[in-house]
């Protein structure tokens, strides 16, 4: 869908030159910094100022594929960003989790890995994002090594590298090549893993995601360069400066991936809303939002580069708001035409807790979603003028055989949505989503198995784990 | 009233009680020459620097506090609420000195090292200004070092330091075991915030407390320094 005419798409795209050429982008690492400077860029090397000449941004955006497929252990779960694919992630980066039965605490390795678990069960959650929630008790250093042993042993999906500086984002490379029975060279052209990578709107790149990106681009993994902008602090308050600044950020990120490695894959990211003006809190699914989703879509589009955004909401529990604030977002974010969709599932609190009820609700929605894309193509039987011609009027088509050859199919099945009539409703105990979707992930991980690994990799991985925790225990990480 | 019609109104003309509330009405309309000017003329006019604090700026800036909890203000018209009030304190600072009356306060604020996170710690920034402390905002990404050298420079009553980050969090205790390594941890009242943080991890860490949003900030950096000034006084 394209709310915005081509004309002021491309006084957006104007407007995000002059941002890069006039006033530039501050970046906190030595390393860009010097790369940018060779291939031309102004750079300030007191402020860590960088301005770039709209040549070099166009020169980046010939080498840019359009599309990229990302293979984890078990190949059937690959999944390509671009074209015509949508891929959903479970919620990633909150601190806290909630669920209806412990109420809400502290992230930790057990809920971590029973998120985990949800995800690997639900077929509509095509990836781990970052962290679903940060185990707060294991040491903050080698934390990942721990995430990373989840994500790869509980699941046999893509999943995010924790892109804080060269040695976390180096871990989770050397380990997917690991859980593939690869070399890690291997998949500098058959990427496995993707990373997201923040620009600190207004106008910077912080020292250990640039660090982080580096790392991806030159393994050929591909970074999703995000300005999460909340208008009204981080940018203008009015949309088109927003999505210019956001624009030009983004373009920014994508110049540095393709200075580091010309060609490498790397996605358009999209995270703008706005915050509460009263008090200064994000808000999300909000209006903004939502043609926030939309335009940037358009913006990706007109760069030929795969798409991200979010689908958020700032409810406090898994309630009305929850559900229509993700809607908003979520419909957005498809109807812009995006690739991939982060924090599809479980999200909460503007993205401070992960709840355990959500990741259903959503899958719920989700997988409606999921099915609403299906291309509508019939032929003659599918236009039923037989079974309309069988059934006299006031009949019904409960028996005639065009049914009986189709009704098991026929219709999406939901997986939380109750469809009882009031009084066999309140018989079965009056539930109602919110309380039914408890049942539904406890079953779920009730029923969960994990998914087979080969007793060598395992082992490979367990010793990479082990060698490296007592290695960053000696001396240390890049960025702690 | 247009700003041309505000233009008109002479400070000058107006009784002591009219120009209070007046400045009241400044404060809220974040006028800040308006009330650089107000205080200057209750000075002349022979009050102590105390009164015009109490009477004039604090209980102007109480009633933005409140119509701001109460969500009938906006960050930015708070912003410039604080801002009038900067530019009162700054004249009345140096006075109040000379007095010795006890100082509102002074805070020394940063978001630790490896956190970039800064929206809510410039909010808190703000809301301790329009209090009338005097604030000094070290930025963002700071190790423990700069910490030091800040309080060592400015000498504050209050440390502040924000984290968003489960990562960056524990670096708060790096920098108050260096306080107490240093025998300086009870030199100052060590106010942590942000969104991962809660209570609990105050307390371990061993912060004086911990401030959910930025007028509990507010709250308890006032509840504080009422504290030190009886242990002193
Ligand atoms: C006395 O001292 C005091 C007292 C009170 C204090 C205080 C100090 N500090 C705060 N308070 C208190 O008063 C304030 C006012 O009422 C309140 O402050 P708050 O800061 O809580 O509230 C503000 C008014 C509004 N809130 C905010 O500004 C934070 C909002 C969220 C959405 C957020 C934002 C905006 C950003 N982020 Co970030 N970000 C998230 C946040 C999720 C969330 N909902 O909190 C969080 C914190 N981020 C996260 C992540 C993962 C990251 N972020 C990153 C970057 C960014 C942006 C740059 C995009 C942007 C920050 C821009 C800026 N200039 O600050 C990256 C890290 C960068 C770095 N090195 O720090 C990156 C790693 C993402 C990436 N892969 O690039 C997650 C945490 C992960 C974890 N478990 O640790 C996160 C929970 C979102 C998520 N679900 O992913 C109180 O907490």
């Amino acid at each position: 869908m394209e709310i915005v005419r081509p004309e002021d798409i491309e006084r957006i795209h104007e407007a995000s030159l002059t941002i890069l050429e006039e006033m530039g982008i501050e970046v906190m690492n030595d390393a860009a910094l010097a790369l940018l400077e060779n291939a031309g860029a102004e750079v300030d090397h007191s402020s860590g100022m960088v301005r770039l000449d709209r040549g070099l941004v166009e020169q980046a955006l010939t080498s840019v594929p359009p599309q990229v497929t990302l293979t984890p252990r078990n190949p059937d779960h690959a999944i390509d960003l671009g074209g015509t694919h949508l891929n959903f992630s479970l919620v990633a980066g909150p601190p806290n989790v909630h669920d209806r039965v412990q109420g809400r605490r502290s992230g930790n390795y057990t809920d971590y890995c029973n998120l985990v678990r949800l995800a690997q069960s639900l077929n509509i959650i095509h990836l781990i994002g970052n962290q679903p929630t940060a185990p707060q008790e294991l040491p903050a250093a080698t934390r990942h090594l721990d995430t990373y042993w989840a994500n790869l042993t509980l699941s046999d999906r893509v999943f995010h590298a924790t892109a804080i500086g060269e040695q976390r984002t180096l871990d989770a490379i050397h380990m997917c090549a690991l859980a593939r029975g690869v070399e890690t060279e291997a998949l500098v052209d058959s990427p496995a893993l993707l990373t997201v990578i923040n620009v600190n709107s207004p106008r910077r790149l912080d020292d250990a995601l640039c660090a982080g990106l580096m790392t991806m681009a030159r393994w050929g993994q591909p970074c999703v360069i995000t300005p999460f902008t909340l208008m009204g602090a981080m940018t203008p308050v009015t949309l088109p400066a927003a999505l210019a600044q956001q624009n030009a950020e983004a373009l920014f990120g994508v110049v540095l991936t393709q200075l580091v490695n010309p060609g490498v894959p790397v996605v358009y990211g999209a995270f703008t809303s706005n915050v509460d003006m009263r008090t200064g809190a994000p808000a999300f699914g909000t209006p903004e939002n939502t043609k926030a989703n939309l335009i940037a879509g358009q913006l990706a589009r007109r760069y030929g580069l795969p798409y991200r955004t979010s689908n958020a909401n700032a409810s406090n529990v898994a309630d009305a708001q929850a559900a229509y604030e993700t809607e908003m977002a979520l419909w957005g974010a498809v109807l812009g035409g995006a690739h991939l969709v982060y924090h599809a599932a479980g999200w909460l609190e503007g993205g401070l807790t992960a709840s355990f009820e959500k990741v259903i609700l959503d899958a719920e929605i989700l997988q409606s979603m999921a099915e609403i894309l299906q291309p509508i193509e019939f032929g003659e039987a599918d236009l039923g003028l037989d079974a309309i011609r069988d059934v006299e009027p006031g009949g019904h088509f409960f028996g005639t055989e065009h049914t009986m050859e189709r009704f098991e199919t026929a219709f999406y099945r939901p997986l939380l949505s109750d469809w009882q009539n009031y009084e066999n409703w309140e018989a079965a105990g009056s539930e109602d989503a919110y309380q039914r979707a408890t049942g539904i992930w406890q079953q779920l991980l009730e029923g969960y198995a994990e998914p087979p690994m080969d007793a060598a990799v395992r082992e490979a991985l367990n010793d990479y784990v082990t060698r490296r925790r007592g290695e960053i225990e000696r001396v240390g990480l890049d960025f702690e | 009233m247009t700003d041309a019609q505000e233009d008109d109104i002479d400070l000058r003309s107006l009784s002591d009680d009219e120009l209070i509330e007046q400045m009241h009405d400044d404060l809220y309309d974040g006028l800040q020459e308006e009330i650089v000017e107000g205080t200057q003329i209750l000075l002349e006019r022979g009050w102590g620097p105390s009164k015009v604090l109490d009477e004039a700026l604090v209980a102007g800036m109480n009633i933005v506090g409140v119509d701001f909890r109460d969500g009938i203000l906006f960050v930015p018209e708070v912003l410039m609420a604080a801002n009038a009030m900067k530019g009162g304190m700054e004249i009345l600072r140096p006075l109040l000195a000379e007095t010795g009356a006890p100082p509102l306060g002074k805070a020394v604020i940063g978001t630790v090292k490896g956190d970039i996170h800064d929206i809510g710690k410039n909010l808190v920034t703000m809301m301790w200004e329009g209090a009338g402390f005097e604030v000094i905002d070290i930025g963002i990404n700071k190790p423990v070092e700069e910490f030091i050298e800040a309080l060592e420079t400015h000498q504050p009553d209050i440390l502040g330091m924000s984290a968003l980050l489960t990562t960056t969090m524990p670096y708060m205790k790096v920098v108050i075991d260096e306080l107490v390594e240093r025998g300086l941890r009870d030199d100052y009242i060590v106010l942590v915030g942000g969104a991962p943080l809660n209570e609990e991890f105050g307390e371990a860490i061993g912060a004086d407390a911990y401030c959910r949003d930025a007028a509990v900030a507010v709250e308890t950096a006032k509840e504080f320094m009422q504290k030190k000034r009886n242990a002193a006084g």
